[in-house]
């Protein structure tokens, strides 16, 4: 269950979300197909940039969705709705990210190779797309998320505070490292490529 | 404040995640700093980059597909369900039967407590042992 704080700003807006949570918690099928439709881009294009690629994305999303059915009869009214389920989106991913990893250790010991779950990939022929899309991948897992929910969902930092379970002042340092680190990872890419976009 | 520490709350300005008055001061070091603007320049460029990342579009059987799912899901709690209450139910059975074998012993499904029975009628008390007394 997601904790949320009251400090997110209850709108009256989102109190129709509310409802339609209420709906879902007594098994309303029709409430909880709108609220798919509402959010499935958002929730499986977060995932997919989360982890880099499109393999077990919508399987993943599709789990989100799940969860939020299951809990929606407990959801306490006391954030945002689109906090609560990108938190269970998040942690979903966070989890995809170590099952992969323990994944890449078993085959690591196995086969007796040095595979390493976030090395860079060649860059030669990738699209600056797809070199973005990798380096964002490769970034520690709160810098990323932090980045993603800010840029793409545009939260404020208090709501990224409660999906990540972090203060205001560590998101506002998590975004600033992840630019930093973005920034040089990309290095000359972002200066010589994006002008030809 | 120094150029180091305004560097680092760039990209909280940008966000306008400032209070006024830090807002302020890089608001007025950005007007003297060269370095300063190109780094801001640079971290619009980042987030116009990250915003600009390939999107996918959920399939068209995505949302019936979780449907199914939860469909599913409750089918075999269902079914889980019914099953426990039938074995619970026969374990009851076997219980009793075991019980019967011992000296004294008067099941309670023998109707010999219809002498405590006497709750007003449409009471729960009534309906309980009307049930037990089957």
């Amino acid at each position: 269950m997601a904790e949320l704080s009251s400090s997110d700003g209850i709108d009256p807006k989102i109190d129709s979300e509310y409802k339609l949570i209420e709906a879902i918690g007594s098994g309303d099928i029709s409430a909880f197909e709108k609220l798919i439709q509402k959010y499935r881009n958002s929730v499986l294009n977060f995932i997919y940039k989360y982890l880099g690629d499109r393999f077990g994305a919508e399987d993943l999303a599709q789990e989100v969705f799940l969860r939020v059915y299951s809990s929606a009869a407990e959801f306490e009214p006391r954030g945002k709705v689109s906090t609560w389920i990108f938190k269970i989106a998040y942690n979903l991913s966070v989890n995809e990210i170590l099952r992969r990893k323990r994944l890449c250790l078993i085959a690591d010991t196995v086969e007796g190779k040095g595979i390493e779950l976030a090395a860079p990939n060649p860059v030669d022929g990738l699209e600056l797309k797809e070199i973005l899309l990798d380096a964002v991948a490769r970034l520690p897992e709160k810098q990323k998320a932090a980045l993603l929910l800010r840029v793409n969902e545009e939260l404020s930092y208090s709501e990224i505070g409660n999906v990540l379970s972090v203060s205001v002042s560590s998101v506002e340092s998590l975004l600033f490292r992840a630019r930093e680190n973005l920034r040089k990872m990309l290095g000359e890419n972002v200066e010589g490529k994006s002008g030809s976009r | 404040m120094d150029h180091d520490k305004i560097r680092t709350n760039l990209s909280a300005y940008k966000d306008g995640e400032l209070d006024e008055a830090l807002r302020d001061q890089v608001a007025r070091h950005l007007q003297v700093c060269d370095a300063c603007r190109e780094e801001l320049r640079e971290l619009d460029q980042i987030d116009l980059l990250v915003r600009g990342l390939p999107e996918l579009a959920a399939s068209e059987t995505f949302t019936s597909e979780i449907i199914a799912r939860t469909q599913s899901a409750k089918a075999g709690n269902h079914l889980k369900m019914s099953l426990l209450r039938r074995i619970s139910g026969r374990f009851l059975n076997l219980a009793d039967s075991v019980f019967q074998l011992l000296p004294g012993y008067v099941s309670q499904r023998t109707g010999s407590l219809d002498e405590f029975g006497d709750f007003p009628p449409l009471s729960l008390s009534y309906a309980y042992f009307q049930l037990i007394g089957k």
